[in-house]
């Protein structure tokens, strides 16, 4: 991860002059000389994911997606390029299960997990238009997954950590000078972070990931 | 498997299979009580308890009981526990001290401890102080003292015989599902339960006892006689027994006469955390008594019916048209096939009622097939149940072949001795098999004297695993199939690797069974 990390780095500062250049053309409403080379941005995000373990999810919690929210800050550079680092977290109680002629049965006993993704991503954006401005991107992810249930005893919780790729692509509307808010659809693929044991591994699924609708606040140009 | 009191004789009585004339004669339904008599003689009885809540000292003021925290621990005020960083100096920890809370005091650190402990004033929150100790960088790590405590282990005295109940993680299970509900029926398909206190008066008439060199000893009619029964006290409880029948006499009174089916009532549902006696798995459900094997009393007593395939399958329709939601059928024979207790099998695991069968105690006797536990096999929703003894090693007699599915506690003297056997609450055996006594010393028996008596065999084991599935059901699994695959899907993998002619898919593992699986783990 920190290797894929560093390359996207590396690889938006080196598109910094190249679409810097040929932004200068591209003048129609915040030209070149009002747009700062380095914007820096903060903002919120809220998003509903469909995760890929979906039987998974379904047996848990009767439902394979989920609600993330988070913050994160991202920088423009140039106007076209960006790199982004976010923080999200995900909680839900559902129940322990047994699984027998692929039909749940509910145990009523409460499991609770947290998935706690950090994301790095970095990607283009296009400014053709004056306040919608796509944009597509890839990243990496961090995520801290962990599994709580009642009547735990040692060894039987779960607290691990994966990572995996992110792939992004919306638009952000600009709605007033500094203030912003985006949609994209965010996809995850966390592979080998479950399926190792519990109902993931009846259904042999084993990745954390999924397809994510994301709303943003953006604050700063 | 139901041992017969008299295994080198065979004995022979005029009227048994007869009409039962006028008797059996219930004259009344309460009887002078049961006399408990601890465990076996010799073993000498534990000085009596009682049900202890909490231990508390009596010097502690109430400003220093447990308290519960929000998140539901509890842990004692006015202590809070802070480790240190390395080479903090005293004063650092005195200035550290005074930032956390006024009344902070360090005390003498304590053998075998490499963490300090915090004095402060009961009424402040020992969790706020830590807090405060835990954000200093110098602090490695700060808690409130919680009080911790042992899984749940009953405080039934002879509890300790009970080896039985910690080989199938019973500790923990109770602590998942503390011994199911009195919503949860369990048939006991049996020899009768000690259920009830009566007086019942029998006409027991002579019979002769033939042994197998041919010679015999008569022994004379005692005519009319009042039997007292009585309901074994670590048993009983207000509506604890639901529709009693007896298939033997033709009646509502399936008392016990042998003891097998009290025995094996206590393991599924012995009164637990009581102080008394022993512990029994589902201790909060009802007993359906359904009596289906006669014994020797029975014979000398004249009862109409024997306990035959024909009777058997009866009392299985019987209790699963009655709502018992699992049956235990500590019973079983060898020999020809039984399509008729086959399809009353079947009709039960129907209507709902999960099943478990024992697998036979024959393993030295030629190991032939069982057939009722073999049944099972072909049954998804009813299993049968080999034994194992302390070890987790089949115990010596537990039948073997390709139709033993589970394996529990049954246990074995040889390994461990008697302490190596299943102790529970039964009738003691002196006071009623005088059958067994020379005719001239031979008398009346008495079903009022209980015990907690060692028992060995499948029909030990059997009740273990009809315990574990009526906690089952009490966690929502309902369906007779769905309890079995539970229970084979998680026990514990026990003689050759994977299922196998021994114990099956291996031995019960109750807590792992009631706690099912989670998202990856």
């Amino acid at each position: 991860m920190t290797r894929l990390a560093s390359t996207l780095l590396l690889g938006s500062l080196l598109l910094l002059p190249s679409t810097a250049s040929a932004q200068s053309p591209v003048s129609s409403n915040s030209t070149p000389s009002t747009y700062p080379m380095f914007s820096p941005r903060g903002f919120v995000l809220f998003s509903r994911q469909q995760f890929q373990a979906e039987k998974t999810f379904e047996a848990i919690f009767d439902d394979a997606s989920g609600s993330f929210r988070g913050f994160g800050a991202d920088l423009v550079l140039a106007r076209n390029v960006f790199v982004e680092i976010g923080w999200s977290r995900f909680e839900k109680t559902g129940e322990r299960v047994f699984l027998f002629n692929n039909t749940v049965n509910k145990l009523g006993i409460p499991l609770t997990i947290t998935l706690r993704p950090f994301e790095f991503s970095g990607g283009y954006r296009v400014t053709v238009w004056p306040r919608v401005i796509p944009y597509g991107g890839i990243g990496v992810a961090s995520v801290r997954y962990e599994e709580t249930s009642d009547f735990a005893a040692t060894g039987d919780d779960v607290s691990v950590s994966g990572s995996g790729v992110v792939f992004l692509g919306g638009a952000e509307v600009r709605l007033a000078r500094f203030i912003g808010v985006s949609a994209d659809i965010h996809h995850s693929s966390l592979g080998d972070m479950i399926g190792k044991g519990g109902i993931s591994k009846e259904y042999g699924e084993d990745n954390l990931g999924g397809t994510a609708v994301r709303f943003r606040i953006i604050i700063g140009r | 498997m139901l041992a017969s009191a008299v295994l080198a004789f065979a004995l022979v009585a005029p009227g048994h299979g007869q009409s039962p004339e006028s008797y059996p004669i219930l004259l009344q339904d309460v009887s002078a009580g049961a006399v408990d008599r601890g465990v076996l003689p010799g073993e000498g009885p534990p000085p009596s308890k009682g049900p202890r809540v909490r231990a508390e000292r009596v010097d502690r003021t109430s400003a220093y009981a447990d308290r519960a925290s929000a998140s539901g621990a509890t842990y004692m005020p006015g202590r809070v526990i802070v480790k240190f960083r390395d080479g903090m100096s005293t004063s650092a920890r005195l200035s550290a001290l005074s930032s956390a809370s006024p009344t902070a005091a360090l005390t003498t650190q304590k053998p075998y401890a490499n963490f300090d402990t915090i004095s402060i004033d009961p009424n402040e929150d020992p969790e706020a102080v830590a807090r405060s100790f835990a954000s200093r960088p110098d602090v490695e790590y700060a808690q409130a003292a919680y009080r911790v405590r042992p899984y749940f282990v009953p405080n039934d005295p002879e509890y300790r015989r009970q080896w039985n109940m910690l080989n199938i993680d019973m500790e923990r299970a109770w602590d998942i599902q503390p011994g199911s509900s009195s919503t949860v029926v369990v048939a006991v398909i049996d020899t009768g339960i000690a259920y009830q206190d009566a007086i019942v008066r029998y006409n027991a008439r002579g019979f002769r006892v033939v042994f197998s060199n041919g010679t015999s000893i008569t022994y004379p009619a005692l005519g009319l006689i009042d039997v007292p029964f009585a309901a074994a006290p670590d048993l009983r409880g207000t509506n604890r027994f639901v529709a009693p029948h007896d298939f033997i006499w033709e009646n509502n009174l399936p008392v016990d006469l042998v003891g097998h089916g009290t025995h094996v009532t206590g393991t599924i549902g012995q009164n637990t955390n009581n102080g008394v006696g022993t512990a029994g798995i589902a201790y909060n459900v009802r007993i359906m008594p359904v009596k289906v094997i006669d014994d020797v009393w029975d014979l000398i007593f004249g009862s109409p019916n024997e306990g035959t395939d024909d009777t058997v399958a009866r009392g299985v329709r019987y209790a699963a048209d009655n709502g018992a939601k699992v049956l235990n059928m500590s019973i079983g024979r060898s020999g020809p096939p039984a399509p008729v207790v086959e399809d009353a099998i079947k009709y039960a695991v129907g209507k709902g009622a999960f099943v478990a069968i024992a697998a036979g105690n024959g393993f030295e006797d030629g190991n032939q097939t069982e057939v009722v536990a073999e049944i099972a096999s072909r049954v998804q929703g009813a299993v049968s149940v080999a034994a194992l003894d302390q070890q987790h090693t089949r115990a010596y007699y537990s039948t073997t072949g390709p139709w033993v599915e589970l394996s529990a506690p049954g246990g074995s003297t040889r390994v461990g001795g008697e302490q190596g056997t299943v102790y529970q609450q039964t009738y003691d055996l002196s006071f009623v098999e005088t059958f067994n006594l020379p005719p001239a010393q031979y008398h009346a028996p008495r079903f009022d004297m209980l015990q907690i008596v060692p028992f060995q065999g499948t029909s030990m084991a059997t009740p273990h695993v009809s315990g574990v599935a009526a906690l089952l059901v009490q966690q929502g699994i309902t369906d007779p199939a769905a309890i079995e695959a539970a229970l084979e899907r998680f026990a514990s993998d026990r003689g050759p690797a994977g299922k196998d002619n021994q114990t099956g898919y291996g031995e019960i593992s109750a807590r792992n069974t009631l706690r099912g699986l989670g998202l990856s783990k």
